[in-house]
């Protein structure tokens, strides 16, 4: 490790201490199978506020995601959500508990149409068909788009609204923890300012949401706290108001 | 400890020892004039090994569920059984038709079945099974139809008939030469080619080898001794009938290939001996012996896959471990191992578009890569560095634009075309076969390099030992290059993800490539590998070759790479120097977002920059 | 025309053999070798039912379709869930079927048994050829299951959840599906089918344990012809595979029949390696 500019190391909640983390991550280790790729994060998310996790690649951003989504093994530390311990959860289970998580890269079901792809967003609530159907207006007045789109196949639709479909499916099982992995990745410059400007308004209802961004402005323009990792050990942490130099942060991004 | 060091002394023994005791041992068997039924059992367990081993040949080592063996036994029995009543009653000239046809019946089925990968070859290859009556009806007068071929004359050898114990040494013999046929062909580096394909088809065609090929070899030549099989069988009782080849046999040779250990030689003979005793102890057994097979079936897949072959694996390295047998520990950082030089080859892309579905990867993206240079490729994720790399290697066709390698096109969609041509790459996973020494997996790397055929690994020629010598060689140099000469010896799945990177870097390098592509080479080393890597990657550099490296590293490439190209969404943002491209502010803009404030670069990094563009 | 409902009816029976692979394909991309001689099982629950025990046709359904379902939830238990690769489940779910052909010798017998249907086995005329009513049920069964499945997975949420399990399981893990619940689900449905299915085709085929691997392998080709996973693929290729047998058969003889069949699947897999409805894929690194 390099002696990395530390603003505010450690985790702090001093932002808003009126509202207690819906989230709370502390000295997660995980990784994929025997190999591990996280070391030591530690983070917390709060509801109505959107928690920002930055660092380069292969820093183990996604590989904590993953863990708190129930896809990767946790090998040490605790992730506590609303009161209680995530591990015990299967992890569609942890869908059901309000824990949502959008993936990279856009995985969307490719050969299902925008409303069936939809209506699998909300699975986890265990309605009829007939049930969920109404709850599809939701995700149309937050993207239009996806109204005109609704019984094309979502694999033949762009790269950007495609990341719409993958969202309004999280959204659809009425999460209370959003996670969002570089939702901007891949997408022109345009498009990322829309699709932050969406998230930046989705936190207004209340929603925690975790983002991890490569794009350190775009994330930092709507975060509200900013966590940096490298090498799977977070180096800085710090609620948004408290930085004030943007380069320290990049620098920190950049491993430096 | 009296116990290990009487393993020790065992071990001491080469493992050729006790296949060739057994063999010697049946050899003298009818000396101690055993009852004819124990000759009879010894026959049938044998001529069952023969078509186990060819299960073992294409299950266990070509990793293809073909469950035909018994349709090619049953051609090589009906070669046998016609020829010989045409009058042609050598058992050389059966055994080598009944081979032939076996092999052909192979191969026909081969083709269309490895096509489509796993499924299809096992329905394709058990449809030959249900095939085997039908074809012997057609051709009712040659093969005596449901009432079978009865009458066939004894065998003769050169002119001489055959005694019941001739013909019973005639039987241990063909085994025991088939046998350390097979025993050849694992320990050469077509053995190593199979393991390698199992683990990965990708993997296998980026060193050279062409999947299909190695496929149907491996189950072509497993026909073989099936066929054997048949010609023994045809001249054991005189008689073929359908009985013998029924799906009950298949599914016996299936149960004793699993039972023995399917990746194994003389795990055939084990297993063949359980099953055809188990056969032969009682009526009772017949009715249940479907039960018994589909339970070895069953949980012997289950506890996978080793088979009793396996568990004695285990048990002897666990031995080996108490008697310090075993191989030193892994050591740190190669030395100054000199490479030979390599003759590096100019690639160039021009103008590649590459969409996947609606989703544009790449477009209009050019590239040109030199000798004795390293080209890094950087950008942020998605922005198509994987896909460029992998249409350079032919894994997609590209939609546009063309590729060189010395002005030579790359067609595309050959990818073991492309890699004898010259392009070798490393893995972001490294992809690693499981069962094999580090050290061959380098060697493995060879695999196009002076081309080796199964005959000369069957016979070991002096150019077959001549190759070996040289692929061991050639892999022990670059293990030393990569600092992991100590672990030549250890199974190369146990290594850690720093060596296993370097062990990637290794097994490209031994085919002396022109291009050596490097796909995020770097990622998860801690920086003391980091190191060793740049090291290593700048003396490749200095012998010759051309290095592509895609890396997120942004400190090692701007240090490692004398040309930096900059993908951002499929296209090329930038190129340069590294010290045009740390100071190019829409590179830091794009990976990490637009900025109004200045880009400001450590010093040290430009510095290191400048002190690459000078050297 | 006779030849023709011969072909459709021998053709339904692959159909339904398709089917059954289709839905555990779909749901856990795994293929299921054990399938034909569910339905064997399926047969001689009937036969018993029937003519041993003497219940009416409703029950012996029920009877048939429970009892076979019991039988493919051990199979996924003991043979598919322990197993992570789709290479060894081959291995394992062959040796379940190879168990369930020994046991059905041992309780059966090995001479074919014949299986009623509802009762009668009466010739039909239709269309200026004749066929018996079992081979129309076979027919109409093996249409309507397809329909039917095709609806469910359209319309219902567990079928688009096994559809989008297909396509990528981890994303389908977190939109809340339990992946592994399903793919249970599907091996269970199956083998009710199975049981629903060896009542139908009892009456064609005979319940006999050898049963099994014939009717495997040209399940197979009936699903190698209409692309794996595609339902109405499964059904146009078993009919294929029905009236090229029968075809043969009566022109060439009969121990043609097989190899005609053979023959049709090696053209498949040179010509069209994905099926006449499959899908292709780019591969991935």
């Amino acid at each position: 490790m390099t002696s990395s500019p530390r603003l505010k190391p450690g985790v702090s909640s001093e932002g808003n201490p009126m509202t207690d983390p819906l989230l709370t991550v502390e000295h997660l280790a995980t990784g994929y199978g025997d190999l591990r790729a996280v070391w030591d994060v530690s983070f917390q998310v709060w509801p109505g506020r959107i928690t920002v996790l930055l660092g380069r690649n292969g820093s183990g951003k996604t590989t904590s995601l993953r863990a708190v989504a129930g896809l990767n093994p946790v090998h040490g530390g605790t992730m506590t959500y609303d009161g209680r311990s995530l591990e015990s959860v299967a992890a569609h289970g942890r869908v059901a508990l309000g824990v949502s998580y959008v993936q990279e890269g856009k995985r969307v079901f490719r050969t299902q149409t925008v409303r069936e792809n939809l209506l699998l967003g909300g699975y986890s609530l265990k309605l009829r068909r007939r049930a969920l159907e109404n709850e599809l207006g939701r995700i149309y007045e937050l993207f239009p788009i996806l109204h005109d789109k609704r019984d094309d196949p979502a694999g033949s639709l762009s790269g950007g609204q495609q990341q719409m479909v993958a969202i309004g499916q999280a959204l659809m099982a009425k999460p209370r923890l959003l996670m969002l992995d570089e939702p901007s990745g891949g997408l022109a410059p345009s498009v990322v300012a829309e699709v932050m400007a969406r998230v930046s308004a989705l936190k207004e209802s209340g929603l925690a949401i975790l983002l991890v961004e490569q794009a350190v402005e775009a994330a930092v323009d709507v975060a509200d706290h900013v966590t940096v990792i490298d090498i799977g050990k977070v180096v800085v942490s710090s609620p948004v108001g408290e930085i004030d130099d943007l380069e320290r942060i990049k620098d920190a991004c950049m491993g430096r | 400890m009296t116990t290990v060091n009487w393993w020790k002394t065992l071990r001491a023994v080469p493992s050729w020892v006790y296949p060739a005791t057994l063999g010697v041992f049946l050899l003298v068997l009818p000396a101690l004039q055993p009852e004819y039924s124990v000759t009879r059992q010894v026959e049938l367990t044998l001529i069952l090994a023969l078509i186990v081993s060819g299960l073992n040949l294409s299950l266990g080592y070509a990793g293809q569920l073909a469950i035909g063996q018994v349709a090619m036994y049953a051609a090589g029995a009906y070669t046998a059984g016609i020829i010989a009543m045409a009058g042609v009653t050598d058992i050389l000239v059966q055994l080598l038709a009944a081979g032939l046809a076996a092999l052909v019946v192979g191969i026909i089925t081969g083709i269309p079945g490895l096509r489509l990968g796993s499924w299809s070859l096992a329905m394709t290859s058990f449809f030959l099974v249900l095939l085997v009556p039908d074809i012997v009806s057609i051709f009712e007068e040659h093969t005596g139809g449901q009432l079978g071929l009865s009458g066939i004359p004894g065998a003769t050898l050169l002119g001489f008939e055959l005694t019941p114990t001739h013909f019973y040494l005639t039987v241990v013999t063909v085994t025991i030469l088939w046998f350390a046929a097979f025993r050849n062909i694992i320990a050469s580096r077509h053995g190593i080619a199979f393991q390698v394909l199992k683990q990965s088809p990708v993997l296998a065609s980026s060193v050279g080898m062409s999947v299909f090929r190695v496929k149907l070899s491996g189950y072509a030549t497993g026909a073989i001794p099936a066929g054997l099989a048949g010609a023994l069988f045809a001249n054991l009782d005189l008689f073929v009938s359908l009985e013998a080849f029924g799906f009950h046999v298949a599914t016996g040779a299936l149960a004793a290939s699993i039972l023995g250990g399917s990746v194994s030689v003389y795990g055939a003979i084990l297993g063949a001996a359980v099953v055809e005793y188990a056969s032969s102890q009682s009526d009772s057994f017949q009715e249940y012996s479907l039960v018994f097979f589909g339970l070895f079936l069953l949980i012997g897949g289950v506890l996978m896959s080793g088979g009793v072959a396996g568990v004695a694996r285990t048990f002897v390295a666990r031995l080996d471990r108490a008697a310090g047998l075993a191989g030193r520990g892994p050591s740190k950082a190669g030395d100054g191992e000199a490479i030979h030089r390599i003759d590096g080859g100019l690639l160039e892309a021009t103008a590649v578009s590459k969409a996947f579905g609606g989703n544009q990867v790449l477009t209009d993206v050019s590239l040109r890569a030199e000798p004795g240079r390293v080209t890094a490729l950087i950008g942020p994720n998605g922005s198509g560095k994987t896909t460029l790399l992998n249409l350079v290697c032919g894994y997609y066709r590209r939609d546009a634009g063309e590729i060189t390698l010395d002005g030579t096109p790359i067609r595309t969609a050959a990818t073991h075309r492309i890699a004898r041509l010259g392009v070798a790459r490393t893995f972001q996973t490294p992809l690693i076969p499981p069962g094999i020494t580090v050290r061959d997996v380098v060697a493995s790397g060879r695999y196009t390099v002076e081309g080796m055929s199964f005959a000369a690994a069957i016979l070991r020629t002096p150019r077959f030992r001549a190759i070996q010598r040289r692929d061991r060689q050639r892999a022990d140099e670059m293990l030393r290059l990569v600092g992991l000469e100590d672990v030549a010896d250890t199974e190369a799945v146990t290594l850690p993800l720093g060596m296993r990177r370097m062990l990637e870097v290794a097994r490209a390098l031994v085919a002396e490539p022109k291009v050596l592509l490097l796909d995020e080479a770097a990622s998860g080393l801690d920086e003391g590998e980091v190191e060793t890597l740049a090291g290593v990657i700048r003396r490749i550099r200095d012998a010759g070759c051309t290095i592509i490296l895609v890396e997120h590293n942004f400190g090692l490439v701007l240090s490692l790479a004398d040309e930096i190209v900059v993908l951002a969404r499929g296209s090329v943002l930038a190129s340069g120097t590294p010290s045009d491209i740390a100071n190019d502010p829409r590179v830091r803009d794009e990976y990490l977002g637009a900025s109004d404030t200045d880009v400001q670069l450590d010093d040290s990094v430009i510095s290191a920059a400048a002190r690459q563009e000078t050297t | 025309m006779t030849l023709i409902y011969a072909g459709l009816s021998l053709g339904a029976v692959y159909a339904l053999v398709a089917i059954g692979y289709n839905i555990v394909f779909v749901a856990s991309r795994s293929f299921n070798f054990a399938q034909a001689q569910l339905m064997m099982i399926g047969a001689f629950v009937a036969y018993t039912g029937h003519v041993t025990l003497g219940l009416p046709a409703i029950v012996v359904v029920g009877l048939a379709m429970i009892v076979v379902m019991l039988v493919a939830a051990i199979l996924e238990r003991v043979a598919v869930r322990p197993v992570a690769d789709h290479q060894t489940q081959l291995i394992t779910t062959l040796g379940f079927g190879t168990v369930l052909t020994g046991l059905a010798q041992l309780i059966w017998g090995s001479q074919p048994l014949d299986v009623p249907f509802f009762g009668a086995k009466e010739a039909i005329t239709l269309f200026g050829g004749r066929l018996y009513s079992f081979e129309l049920g076979l027919i109409v069964l093996s249409v309507v299951l397809v329909a039917v499945i095709h609806f469910y997975n359209r319309r219902m949420m567990s079928g688009l959840a096994i559809v989008a399990m297909s396509q990528d399981d981890e994303a389908a893990v977190l939109r809340g599906i339990n992946v592994r619940k399903l793919a249970f689900a599907a091996f269970a449905i199956t083998g009710l089918l199975a049981g629903l299915m060896g009542f139908f085709i009892g009456p064609k085929t005979f319940a006999v344990a050898t049963l099994g691997s014939a009717l495997a392998l040209k399940g197979f080709v009936a699903l190698a012809i209409g692309g794996f996973g595609s339902f109405y693929g499964g059904l146009v290729g078993g009919f294929v595979v029905g009236l090229v047998e029968e075809h043969a058969a009566r022109y060439l003889g009969s121990e043609f029949s097989n190899l005609s069949v053979f023959l049709i699947l090696i053209l498949v897999l040179m010509l069209r390696p994905t099926g006449l409805f499959g899908q292709t894929q780019e591969r991935t690194v």
